[in-house]
């Protein structure tokens, strides 16, 4: 089952989240890719879909970067559809500090940062227990 | 665990014998029918979301499959850069099952980008009938 965030049924405030996140305009391909290896590794994933560099410069992908104490440790690479639905297509980060909790806050953020901007739908993918705790998620149905 | 899967061109030799073309005009419309279709017959509790826009986005090929000289099915293909085209979405009407356009699909996209130069075909996940194309490979841990 895949789940998306229905934007319209959140309410998340960026400057009250705790994450300190930017949109990245030139992206240092070489650190996401060791923030994408960090993450593979750290969760022990036996088969991994493999990141190119030329998809975080891809038109239609937005890449967000994520700072602990100044320090990029992760990143979210979006794709947008059109310009009301977009597909958080990859997170990685390095786990670091794992009580940052900067797999949901993350997506918390990015709520906060297309509503803002009009966007209806976030899909995010499998519809995994973890997503359950956004405001906003709904399983896709039937088409 | 998920395993994700590519075919290794270097491989395969297979040759395009389906009735095929690349769509310079795609008619979304059709399209978005035909994925219609494919969700029905597949019985698809949650459908992944197509829009129109991916259809003419200039990263993606869409190549379309005909029968009678009658569009029947359609693969969505997205050229990641000048070696790597992943397989995003195929949809078919299921008129003719016999016709096994699934995993004849495939074989004639090896063929199509093989000739191109392309080296990979990104398939997603490692579902078991994928593994009866020659050069399929399961990705490894490694990125």
């Amino acid at each position: 089952m895949y789940a998306r965030i229905n934007l319209a049924h959140t309410d998340y405030n960026a400057d009250k989240l705790g994450i300190n996140a930017k949109k990245l305009r030139d992206p240092d391909t070489d650190e996401l890719d060791k923030i994408y290896r960090a993450y593979a590794e750290y969760k022990n994933f036996s088969s991994v879909m493999p990141l190119f560099k030329e998809e975080y410069t891809y038109q239609q992908s937005d890449v967000f970067g994520y700072y602990d104490e100044n320090k990029l440790v992760a990143f979210t690479l979006c794709f947008r559809y059109n310009d009301r639905n977009i597909a958080a297509n990859q997170f990685a980060w390095t786990y670091h500090k794992p009580e940052l909790r900067l797999g949901i806050t993350s997506l918390k953020w990015l709520c906060a940062y297309y509503k803002f901007r009009c966007y209806d739908y976030i899909y995010l993918g499998d519809d995994t227990a973890y997503k359950q705790q956004l405001a906003g998620v709904e399983v896709l149905g039937k088409l | 665990m998920t395993q994700y899967a590519w075919i290794n061109l270097a491989k395969s030799n297979y040759t395009a014998t389906l009735d095929y073309k690349i769509l310079d005009d795609p008619d979304s419309k059709q399209l978005l029918e035909i994925y219609k279709q494919y969700c029905t017959y597949k019985k698809f509790k949650s459908a992944w979301p197509i829009y129109a826009e991916e259809f003419t986005n200039p990263a993606n090929d869409i190549i379309g499959y005909y029968d009678n000289n009658e569009l029947v099915a359609w693969s969505m293909m997205y050229k990641i850069n000048a070696r790597v085209i992943e397989a995003l979405q195929f949809a078919w009407n299921y008129h003719n099952p016999k016709l096994k356009l699934g995993i004849e699909s495939m074989k004639c996209e090896c063929a199509i980008y093989k000739a191109q130069g392309y080296e990979y075909i990104i398939l997603g996940e490692a579902h078991e009938y994928k593994k009866q194309i020659d050069g399929f490979e399961i990705i490894g841990p490694a990125i």
